[in-house]
């Protein structure tokens, strides 16, 4: 699957990819260059496979992600529009996968929420993105307050962009 | 630096090389394992939606 994402104009940092399942890239701002590292890690549920989002801020003192860190560097909007464009590009090199995503914290699974709806005119043609709420999984909706997230590819296409008989 | 392919997409993901030289082993990252877990639990007890199941 190619995902043409041309009209995706969030600006975003320049990603790294380190691993067929990681990313990096480096906020830029008041407090410094800081890396972030967005990882897709495997795990099994009911024998579905599934791919969980980590993200986080490279912690050279503990040499693991930090999710934790508030790092306060003034780019909040072009971070989030980061993390979604590795997804977007993870989801398109493993088409067949799902994402299940939430925040460490309430506030973190919000700013998921936030990043999510603000891409969601460009992406929902490409992808089924759902969210639990009030018990039960349901279309993303903006506005709502979900406790996790859910996505999978809609539609496969080919490297042109068209949708493959 | 080489570039992969992806500017049609908008998305800038560049080779590996450069900024970071040290090897990362984000497989076994305390924080990522201990999240897919809870993601699993949380998946075990909630379901996955219907249309999401792999038949």
């Amino acid at each position: 699957m190619y995902i043409r994402v041309a009209e995706m104009n969030h600006d975003h940092y320049h990603l790294f990819r380190r691993t067929a399942y990681t990313y990096e890239f480096y906020s830029d701002g008041p407090k410094g260059k800081i890396r972030k590292a967005v990882n897709f890690k495997r795990k099994c549920v009911s024998n579905q496979k599934f791919f969980n989002l980590g993200f986080g801020d490279w912690d050279e003192k503990t040499n693991s992600i930090a999710d934790k860190i508030i790092t306060n560097n003034k780019d909040r909007d072009k971070v989030l529009a980061t993390v979604a464009v590795a997804v977007l590009d993870f989801i398109t090199n493993y088409p067949d996968e799902i994402i299940f995503a939430t925040g460490s914290t309430d506030s973190r699974t919000r700013l998921y929420q936030m990043s999510l709806a603000r891409i969601l005119p460009e992406v929902k043609d490409f992808f089924t993105i759902k969210g639990f709420v009030d018990g039960k999984w349901e279309f993303f909706e903006k506005g709502r307050n979900y406790e996790a997230f859910i996505l999978k590819a809609r539609k496969k296409l080919n490297k042109f962009g068209n949708e493959k008989a | 630096m080489k570039k992969h392919n992806n500017r049609k997409r908008g998305i800038t993901v560049k080779s590996r090389s450069v900024i970071s030289k040290k090897v990362v082993d984000y497989e076994s990252d305390p924080f990522l394992v201990e999240k897919a877990q809870k993601a699993k639990e949380f998946l075990e007890k909630h379901g996955l939606p219907p249309d999401f199941i792999k038949k």
